[in-house]
Parts: structure tokens; C-alpha cells; sequence
């Protein structure tokens, strides 16, 4: 390892660092990034996936690192404007953050509402910080230990991924298998990634295949309008109680260390989670929030407004979400549905991820960490700079966002596409996205399985010809 | 049909659809060393799973915490505006579809966005300014900022 440290793999890290410095493109596109993300996560009824969704068509004409450090930040933007809505409304924007309403929301009705929101941005930060070091540190471990790994070996840790994702998401084991064969078959129409022969193509109609985008912009834009229309109480009740911070007390010192002790360990918590496949953020966030609950001296306390737990599940939240680029850019596994869409933008970009990426696109991958940490450090300006902007967008009524967001899915789906064939699809796939949330099956597992689909295939032939089996 | 098997159906469409399609494109590529498998195999074997899948869903020992499509406990006020949202977005997405390769995507987009937000419930004033706001900042962003060609329409080709 000191080898790795001591080689060209350090000036790779120079290279990340000078690259990331002297681009002000790249702090532009982050900046904007973490803005528009946090301001589509704060906006009412939308979370992470439907934010990369709507945003993910504008890497089409960037330059990967940009282009991805940019779809990072509308990540853990989206992430932070979870946490918001949380803390402000008690709306969780999806269920990583219902850990944070547990203590946030009340700490908001008790007139807390700044010091919480403040609370939740230090402790995103720190959690997004102790990733991104993290993932550096383990970089070399990681790559090299993933060198060992022939294609039987890619083959089975993507089978057990998929594994994880349908025993580890949120509903029925059942239907999340089923979901995640549906998406393997959504994947076969075009051209098999083997023999280069046409498949299931409609009489040539699916000859370019299902595309990724209108997939995205369908399923989680057109899906999450759907889903908020037919449960108005998600979007429109914005329970206003204690949310103006009219009665604003100072918080004790003794709470303040609780709350960055809970910090640390929820950082270290969420890392650890992060790297393994499925459901990190939810899994990380309740783990920390069960374990602040179980050290506390006064365990009554949560529920009511305790800052561990409120400072705790952020961190490990924030932590998962950017540990979640380890076995995305180290395995070329991705590990959530926002990472199937950032490795969807990594193959537009030319970026082939795996464990040679830091040494042979070191620049590419140290720049992104740099960009990570840059992306973090924003995030904690823009959240603290503008925590009253984001409670008044939090407050914007649904009927004047759906339409706004109807309309960018499918210019947005049209530009993926290049053509009309991403509306027709966006708009076949919000159907599908509403039948499916009506019998109870969540489209996560699809994106993920349509996404490995290709790479599954091709792993199965290359270890049946090469003699494995 | 119960909504077990009513659910089941769809999934069991699609595997039939790889699975006949894998068995067409062959399963095993034998050229007369050693066999190889075929462009098949793999459509064969999602739909396989995918069958499975349909076959266990069908089983009656599914605990189904069926959602329902439309929320109770809603007032006359709240259905109404949720039946008018709904037939807006129905009658959005089709609008947008249709309009875009005739008007071009700015006159589409401005119509469309005016039908859907005054069937959100906006007043008329308001959904006309989205409409007009909206498109221009979205020229402003993509067209001019990126560079990035949406389509103008037949009728603009014809002027």
C-alpha cells in the first residue's frame, strides 16, 4: 500500500487536485449542482432520484468530471433538501430522512427550527466529510483487493448485489424479485452486448433499446407528480407549527458535544453501510438513530427533540450517500438507482469504473473526491446562507410545481433521447410507474437490474466460455 | 380476478415475451467443437425468473398491503381538484406529444403548461404567466446556454 501511496498513483491525486483547483467550469457546475439539487429536493413531493432524474440529461454535453461532480452535488443537494422538509414541514422527502423528522420536526415545533436546520448542515457535512476521506483511504485497499476479482467473481458480487436489493428494499421480498427480473428484461431490447444481434426490438422500434432517461424522468418525475396527486396530504400539508423560529432559545453545551459525538458516530456508521449494497441511507440512518437512542443517558428524551438523534441519522445519512460512490467507481456496482443513473452518465463520459479507475483515470477519480469535498464544504454555505430560502420554497404550493416538472421531464426525456421516442417512452414509463406504486411494488430494484442487465450478461458468457462453469 | 393474479398477469406477459424470444434466438451456439452460448440464453433466463416471480405472486400467502389508487378521506373540494389534475396531466403529456413535432417545442410547451396549470387549480392570470415564463427559461437555459437543438416543428419549417 505505501508502494501505492509512493507512485504515480500520487501525482494522480496532485493531478485530481490541480484539475479540480484551476477549473472554475467544475466550481461553477458543483455550485449549481448542490443549488439546484437542494432547491428540487426542498420543492414538495420530490426526492433525490426524481432531482438526478430531471437533471441527468444536461451531462449529455459536459465533460465527464464536471458533468459528474455536477450530478453529485444535485445528490446530496436533493439530500439536504430532504432533510428540510423534514425538520420544517414533517414531510419526509423519502425515507432516509424519516429518522431526522423523529427529532427534527419537534425540535421545529419548539421554536428550534434554525438551530435544528444548522444542526442537520454541520452534521451533513460532517458525514459527507468523513466519507470522502474515508473512500480515499480505502481507495487503494479497495482497487487492489478488487483486482483479484475475475469475471466469475464480477459476476457473482453484481448476483449478490441484486440479491441484496431485492431482500433489502423497502416492500415484499416477492415483488422486489420481480422488479428486479423486470428491469433484466427491460434491458434486453437493441442490441445484445454479445453477439451484436438484434433482440426483441418491436419491429426495430426499440432498436436504440429502453432508454435510461426517459426511464428516470418516467418513473420518478412523472412517478412522484402521480404519487403526490393521489396523496395530496404528502405535498400540501405543510404543517407550519414552530417553523418560523418565533421563539428561538440557545441550545446547552452539554447537547452541542452530544449532538457532535452523534455526529461522529453516525459518520463512521453511515461509511461502513454506504459500501454495501441497498438501501444505505435508510439502513444507516435508523442504525445510527437506534444507536444514539440506546447510548443516551435519557432515552425518553428522543421523540421529543433530542439533538443526538437528530445530528446522528444526518451524518450517517450524508455518509452513506457519498460511501455509496466507493463500489460504484471501485466495482462498476452501483449500489442505489442514483448511482445506476451516475453510472449511466459514467459510460456517456467514456469512464469505464472498476478497480484500475484511480490508477488509470486517476485524474478523473481524485478530481471527483476533490470535487466530493468541494461539493460538501457548499453545501455547508448554501444550507446555513439560505436556510429561510429553503423554508419558503419548502412552502410552495404543488399545483404550481407539477406542471413546471411535467414539462422538464419531457424536454428533459427528449434531450436523452434525441429524438421523440424519449417522451413517448418517459410518458409509457409514468404509467408504468403508477401501476406500480398502486400494487405496492417499488421501481428501485428495476433501475438497478436494467441497469446491470448488459454487464450481467456479458459476465454470464465470458465465464461460460471461458470454462468456468 | 383477484388482484393477486391481476398483478401477476403483466409480469407473466413479459416473461413469456424473453422467454419466446430467447428460445428463437437460440440458446446454445454449437460450432461443432464446443458449444457457446447463444444470444438466447440469457433473454431465456430473465424471463425464467421473471416467470417465477409471476408464479409467486400469485401465491395467496402474500401479505397484500394493497395501496389504494385513490386516497380516502378527501372533500368535494380536494376530489375535484384532484379529478381535474389528473385528467390535466392525462391530457398534458398526449397535448405536448402531438403539438411538439407541429408548433415546435416552445408553442408546446407553453400550451401545455398553461392546460396543466390551470387544470392544477391555478387562476387563469397565473397559469398564463408559468406558460410564457417558463419556456423562456428553459430556451434561455438549454437552447442558448447549452447549445442543445429541441425540435421547432413543421409548421416553423413551413414559415
Amino acid at each position: 500500500m505505501t508502494e501505492w501511496f509512493a507512485s504515480d498513483a500520487m501525482q494522480a491525486v496532485y493531478a485530481g487536485f490541480f484539475t479540480v483547483c484551476g477549473d472554475p467550469l467544475l466550481w461553477l457546475l458543483v455550485t449549481a449542482g448542490t443549488l439546484l439539487g437542494m432547491v428540487v429536493g426542498v420543492l414538495p413531493g420530490f426526492g433525490p432520484p426524481a432531482a438526478m432524474a430531471l437533471l441527468f440529461p444536461l451531462t449529455y454535453v459536459m465533460r465527464p468530471l464536471p458533468g459528474i461532480a455536477m450530478l453529485a452535488g444535485i445528490f446530496y443537494g436533493a439530500k439536504y433538501g430532504g432533510a428540510v422538509t423534514s425538520i420544517l414541514l414533517g414531510i419526509p422527502g423519502e425515507t432516509d430522512a424519516v429518522a431526522t423528522l423523529f427529532e427534527g420536526h419537534p425540535l421545529a415545533r419548539a421554536g428550534k427550527a434554525r438551530q435544528a436546520l444548522a444542526a442537520a448542515t454541520l452534521a451533513s457535512f460532517c458525514g459527507g466529510m468523513t466519507a470522502v476521506l474515508g473512500m480515499a483511504a480505502l481507495a487503494p485497499v479497495l482497487a487492489q483487493a478488487a483486482l483479484y476479482l475475475g469475471p466469475a467473481g464480477r459476476f457473482i458480487l453484481m448476483i449478490a448485489a441484486l440479491a441484496l436489493v431485492a431482500l433489502l428494499s423497502p416492500g415484499n421480498v416477492r415483488r422486489n424479485a420481480a422488479m428486479v427480473f423486470f428491469g433484466l428484461i427491460l434491458a434486453l431490447p437493441g442490441m445484445d452486448p454479445v453477439h451484436g444481434t438484434e433482440r426483441m426490438t418491436l419491429g426495430g422500434h426499440l432498436w436504440g433499446g429502453v432508454e435510461l432517461t426517459s426511464m428516470l424522468l418516467g418513473l420518478f418525475g412523472i412517478g412522484d407528480i402521480l404519487d403526490n396527486l393521489l396523496h395530496p396530504a404528502r405535498a400540501e400539508d405543510t404543517g407550519h407549527a414552530g417553523c418560523e423560529a418565533k421563539h428561538d432559545s440557545s441550545v446547552n453545551r452539554g447537547s452541542r458535544l452530544n449532538a457532535f459525538f452523534a455526529a461522529l458516530r453516525g459518520s463512521l456508521l453511515g461509511f461502513a453501510t454506504g459500501l454495501v449494497p441497498c438501501g444505505a441511507g435508510v439502513t444507516a440512518s435508523f442504525a445510527s438513530y437506534a444507536l444514539e437512542k440506546k447510548l443516551s443517558r435519557r432515552p425518553k428524551s428522543f421523540g421529543r427533540g433530542a439533538w443526538a438523534g437528530l445530528t446522528g441519522p444526518e451524518a450517517s445519512n450524508n455518509a452513506a450517500a457519498v460511501a455509496s460512490f466507493a463500489p460504484l467507481l471501485l466495482l462498476g456496482l452501483p449500489t442505489n438507482p442514483i448511482m445506476a443513473a451516475l453510472l449511466g452518465a459514467l459510460t456517456v463520459g467514456g469512464i469505464v469504473p472498476g478497480p484500475r479507475l484511480p490508477l488509470e483515470q486517476g485524474e478523473f477519480y481524485w478530481g471527483l473526491m476533490f470535487s466530493l469535498a468541494l461539493g460538501n464544504l457548499l453545501l455547508l454555505v448554501l444550507g446555513l446562507g439560505l436556510a429561510r430560502v429553503w423554508a419558503a420554497l419548502a412552502r410552495l404550493p404543488w399545483r404550481l410545481v407539477w406542471p413546471c416538472v411535467l414539462l422538464l421531464c419531457l424536454v428533459g426525456s427528449y434531450m436523452g433521447a434525441g429524438g421523440m421516442e424519449g417522451p413517448i417512452q418517459c410518458v409509457i414509463f409514468g404509467i408504468i410507474s403508477l401501476l406500480l406504486r398502486c400494487g405496492g411494488f417499488s421501481p428501485a430494484p428495476l433501475v438497478l437490474a436494467f441497469v446491470l442487465g448488459p454487464r450481467l450478461e456479458s459476465g454470464l458468457v465470458q465465464m461460460i466460455s471461458g470454462g468456468l462453469f | 380476478m383477484s388482484p393477486r393474479i391481476f398483478a401477476a398477469v403483466p409480469f407473466l406477459c413479459m416473461a413469456c415475451w424473453a422467454l419466446l424470444a430467447g428460445v428463437r434466438l437460440g440458446l446454445i451456439i454449437n460450432d461443432g467443437n464446443m458449444p457457446f452460448p447463444g444470444p438466447g440464453l440469457w433473454p431465456a433466463l430473465a424471463g425464467t425468473g421473471l416467470l417465477l416471480c409471476a408464479a409467486a405472486l400469485c401465491l395467496p400467502s402474500l401479505r397484500n398491503a394493497r395501496p389504494s389508487l385513490f386516497p380516502p378521506c378527501l372533500n368535494d373540494h380536494e376530489r375535484r381538484t384532484l379529478r381535474a389534475s389528473l385528467i390535466g396531466l392525462a391530457l398534458a403529456c398526449p397535448a405536448w406529444l402531438c403539438l411538439t413535432p407541429l408548433l415546435g417545442w416552445f408553442a408546446a410547451t407553453a400550451a401545455t403548461l398553461c392546460l396543466a396549470a390551470r387544470t392544477a387549480g391555478n387562476h387563469w392570470k397565473t397559469s398564463a404567466l408559468m406558460a410564457v415564463i417558463f419556456p423562456v427559461l428553459l430556451h434561455l437555459a438549454i437552447v442558448r446556454g447549452l447549445g442543445w437543438p429541441l425540435p421547432e416543428g413543421l409548421l416553423r419549417s413551413l414559415l
